[in-house]
């Protein structure tokens, strides 16, 4: 288009040609040079317009108008650097962390099952008749079976069971989890390897053959070709024939820990030990079945084994429960709930601080248009069009969300990080797609335009009105300015403050759950206390005696060592409930309990293990060396365990039984509880047994427990040598500290009270702005009004309290509507809380006091203004 | 500032001037001010425009392609930029030019039938 661009260019010279002609001819009529140059322009008319006019005819004009509004806009912006950034800070936060959180939320809730259509795969479990929820018990290896053979509204059902060992081929001896599984288990959930294959549904390929986990490959073979080579698990040797892609993990039922191999089951093992549970078990629903009917034939075939097996059976049901629900379940205080509440409750707190964040924006958006009534005046005056200072004032409004966008997209990425960073081990579902939901962060940016577009609106229709001579004289007198527009603000500050109350109290809810968790003594004493497990592998340690040997001295050694206060073995890792049994009293049965089934928790430990693990002995006295040397025929029980079997009598002396001993066993000791199942659980009833030679036999892995002040690092590194000493290719695995075990069992409120917290201060901040700025415009705008005042006789103290009382009724608004909004939601809450009520009156009390004093401080400036103000100088101001 | 009535009455008039530009060059190629003054001539400065709305009238003209402009020499020697009609400028105007008679024969039947009636 040069031809345009030419004659674009020309036009100035054109159009003065034209003029100065007229003005010859003018001249040649005979006026004066000024007169008939002064005629020559008034018959032209108006140059600009008709250069702009001229231009208009050959572009497309909104494109250009548009390009100017932005750079205009743009420049605007810079010149208001103050309410440039907070704008743009504030609604980042807002756009940020909503996306943040909802993209973590949809990647948990969609992303985190990596199987070929997961909505058709069920969890199966068994669940003793009066069992409720959606995880029940582990499988019965023949029961599988008979899934398998008899099942029809599965097309498949597959089994796998928890297996740990010693692996050696790699760099180094590694203790790792993995999972021994049928043939069809990857075929069912529709997964491949990256390298090399899986099983492919006939066992007879898959014998000695090992699957490796992504990362296992890469930290212990160096990501290098191993197809095809050798490696041993615990002394047996395995071929690899495949990898599995890093995002890939196994469908998780019970929270078990990642796996870093697969191995075979085979259906021959699952025929055997007919009523142990041991295993998970999924199916994979046939087309054109419903859960339901499957449940349906589940409970007939469960009828069916209960009649065939009633030592086994009876009253043992089966429980179809959807992969994805599963998914969401983790093992919190005792029982498996879901994070499903928790979930929510974030959703609701990011949505919350993108209201409040919008709100704010709004705000400060009315204040600084306000700011330029005068310049739309003048504009108005000249001749723009009403319709360009709208679509002017609208392009700042979406310029303004653009660049918000663009820094809350950045900040989003850095929250889910975050959010990812701090989640308890565990609590959140392993997810492969951990990145920003594009769908997500569109409709926060969307919801952040629409804001800043309605916000910009307002003030521009207003604005652009023809009858400006009113509103001019109006913006600029003491009590005629829009009040309206003061009101839209004071509703927009009202509701921030609402909001922000309501994340304060709830992030103050989850603070004191978390104290109140904190508070309770966890059983044993987690200073300087330390603790790892050791495995030994089946071959070379068969016999019990074998095993006693190993543990004792080990335990012996590292007691010699200095620094040590205390050592002990425990079957128990890190307290966790791993043993259960039928135990039967002298003298009673202890099923005789009619309300729930006791089955007391067994643990296997050395002597001194209470003073290893802090735990007080309350009568009678621990295991010592001959007790275990002499197979004595002892057993210490928990405090709960007394209380439960020998209520009001003296446990000490009584004789129990149990399924691993012929004998019976006599109390010599009666310990404190030791919370297993969590801070806020009750501690369940707990008997420990020596390892005699007797118990030892079968208790391959036992855990360490130390007592020492040296540092972490340095003891394991000791412990090691020692074990090393006794047998070299014994490896320390999961060696965790005192602290690390409170945080673990804390970590699910402490994740929730963190991230509450973190919204309910960023809310904070957020509102004191709007709150600030709401009253310094108001404040500004009454700058008339207080000169009068003080000329009549007002004092400085006065006008301060005035500004100050204006800011608190707009706070007791917004805090009462808060109070009336959060205790209704409150109820909402009662599952995630601890040790108290949601509605929890010193957290709604002192959240509210918190808010009043922020507020408050936030309006003190205004307030100091007005008191600095001189009268003439206010009288003046128009 | 326009109001709504204004800017219909300019609509209205662009039309009318594109056309008498081309009227006005059917003659031969003519520079801005000469149109301009042949304009307000011809119509016995009834046609109340401002002269500068000529400009982008010429533009618009160039635009569609019925008159060009080229750089000339003008009565006292003065470079202007002279404007010319097109072969498709010039069938445009005899276009327009009929549907002016068109319309200006109806509308003189309507509003006066008896001389009509005389006239045929």
């Amino acid at each position: 288009m040069f031809r345009r661009r030419r004659l674009l260019s020309e036009l100035d010279a054109d159009i003065r040609e034209h003029i100065a002609r007229e003005t010859e001819d003018n001249i040649a009529r005979g006026l004066a040079p000024e007169e008939a140059r002064r005629r020559a322009f008034l018959k032209f008319g108006n140059p600009a317009q008709i250069k702009e006019d001229t231009r208009s005819v050959w572009t497309f004009v909104w494109l250009e108008q548009l390009m100017q509004d932005i750079r205009f806009a743009a420049r605007m912006l810079r010149k208001s650097p103050g309410f440039t950034a907070v704008a743009i800070l504030t609604l980042a936060l807002g756009i940020g962390s909503t996306t943040g959180i909802f993209s973590v939320v949809n990647a948990v809730l969609i992303h985190s099952l990596p199987f070929r259509e997961p909505a058709r795969l069920v969890a199966l479990f068994q669940a003793p008749d009066k069992m409720k929820g959606l995880i029940g018990w582990a499988a019965d290896g023949p029961d599988i079976l008979d899934w398998q053979r008899e099942a029809r509204s599965f097309s498949q059902v597959a089994a796998s069971l928890m297996d740990a060992a010693n692996i050696t081929g790699g760099s180094v001896p590694q203790h790792v989890n993995g999972q021994k599984v049928t043939a069809n288990y990857f075929d069912l959930l529709g997964v491949q390897a990256a390298i090399g294959r899986t099983f492919s549904g006939d066992e007879s390929s898959a014998q000695s053959a090992v699957i490796l986990s992504y990362s296992l490959w890469r930290t212990s073979f160096g990501g290098q070709d191993v197809l095809g080579h050798t490696i041993a698990l615990d002394g047996k040797p395995f071929t690899v024939i495949g990898i599995m892609p890093a995002v890939y993990h196994d469908p998780r039922t019970w929270g078990n820990p990642r796996s870093e191999y697969w191995i075979l089951l085979p259906q021959s093992q699952l025929a055997q030990h007919r009523g142990e549970h041991m295993y998970a078990s999924f199916a994979r629903l046939a087309p054109g079945v419903t859960l339901s009917q499957a449940q349906q034939e589940l409970n007939l075939i469960a009828a069916r084994d209960a009649k065939a097996f009633p030592n086994t059976n009876d009253k043992m049901g089966a429980l179809a429960s959807p992969l994805g629900q599963v998914n969401l379940q983790t093992f919190e205080e005792g029982d498996f709930r879901s994070i499903e509440p928790a979930i929510l409750l974030l959703q609701l707190a990011a949505g919350f601080l993108l209201l409040i964040a919008c709100a704010n924006v709004a705000n400060l958006m009315l204040s600084h248009s306000l700011a330029r009534y005068r310049e739309f005046a003048v504009r108005l005056a000249i001749g723009a069009g009403r319709m360009r200072i709208i679509r002017q004032l609208l392009t700042e409004s979406i310029l303004l969300s653009l660049l918000s966008g663009a820094a809350g997209v950045v900040l989003a990425f850095w929250c889910v990080k975050v959010l990812l960073a701090l989640a308890p081990k565990g609590y959140l579902p392993p997810t492969a797609n951990i990145g920003i939901d594009t769908q997500v962060l569109a409709f926060t940016v969307v919801v952040a335009a629409l804001t800043g577009i309605l916000a910009g609106l307002l003030p521009a229709v207003r604005a652009s009105r023809r009858n400006l001579n009113d509103d001019l004289k109006a913006a600029a007198s003491a009590s005629g300015h829009s009040p309206s527009r003061l009101r839209a603000q004071r509703f927009a500050v009202i509701l921030e403050l609402a909001a922000t109350f309501i994340l304060l109290a709830g992030g103050g809810l989850m603070v004191r759950s978390l104290a109140s968790l904190l508070d309770v003594n966890p059983g044993f004493n987690p200073r300087n206390f330390f603790t790892a497990g050791m495995s030994l592998p089946a071959e070379q340690y068969a016999k019990p005696e074998q095993i006693q040997r190993f543990f004792l001295a080990v335990q012996q050694r590292v007691a010699a060592l200095p620094g040590i206060d205390a050592v002990s073995f425990s079957s128990a890792p890190e307290f966790d409930v791993t043993n259960s049994s039928n135990v039967i009293i002298e003298n009673r049965s202890s099923q005789s309990d009619g309300t729930r089934e006791i089955y007391p928790q067994i643990c296997y430990v050395t002597p001194n293990f209470y003073r290893a693990a802090g735990i007080p002995i309350l009568e009678g006295r621990d295991f010592n060396f001959s007790d275990v040397t002499t197979d004595a025929k002892v057993a210490i029980v928990s405090h709960a365990f007394a209380e439960h079997f020998w209520p009001r009598q003296d446990a000490l002396g009584k004789r129990l039984h149990f399924g691993g001993s012929k004998d019976w066993l006599q109390v010599i000791g009666i310990v404190g509880d030791v919370h297993q199942e969590g801070l806020a659980a009750a501690s369940l009833p707990e008997v420990y047994f020596p390892l005699t030679r007797e118990l030892a036999d079968g208790q391959n892995t036992m855990n360490i427990l130390a007592r020492s002040s040296l540092p972490p690092a340095l003891l394991a590194r000791e412990i090691s040598d020692q074990v090393s000493a006794v047998d070299a290719g014994i490896p320390l695995s999961e060696a965790r500290t005192g602290s690390q075990i409170l945080e673990d069992w804390s970590g699910y409120m402490r994740y929730r009270a963190t991230l509450l917290a973190s919204f309910a201060a960023m809310a904070l901040l957020i509102a004191a702005i709007g709150l600030f700025g709401t009253i310094s415009y108001a404040t500004a705008q009454r700058t008339h009004e207080l000169g009068l005042r003080m000329a009549l006789g007002a004092q400085r103290g006065d006008l301060f309290r005035l500004i100050i009382l204006q800011g608190a009724k707009l706070v007791s608004i917004g805090l009462l509507i808060g109070i009336v909004a959060g205790l209704s939601l409150a109820r909402g809450m009662a599952t995630l809380v601890y040790g108290i009520t949601p509605f929890d009156p010193l957290t709604f009390i002192g959240v509210a006091i918190l808010l009043a004093l922020v507020a408050l401080a936030a309006c003190y400036v205004p307030a100091s203004r007005a008191m600095k103000v001189d009268p003439m100088v206010a009288l003046r101001y128009e | 500032m326009s109001t709504k009535e204004e800017k219909r009455r300019i609509e209205l008039l662009q039309g009318t001037l594109d056309l008498l530009i081309l009227r006005t060059l059917v003659r031969g190629p003519a520079h801005g001010y000469a149109i301009a003054k042949a304009i307000e001539f011809k119509s016995d400065e009834v046609l109340q425009v401002e002269q500068g709305s000529l400009y982008p009238a010429l533009h618009r003209l160039i635009k569609r392609g019925w008159i060009f402009a080229e750089v000339g020499a003008s009565e006292n020697n003065r470079r202007a930029k002279f404007y010319r009609l097109t072969p498709k400028g010039r069938k445009q105007l005899a276009l327009e030019t009929s549907k002016w008679d068109q319309l200006a024969h109806a509308i003189a039947r309507i509003l006066r039938p008896a001389q009509q009636e005389s006239d045929s």
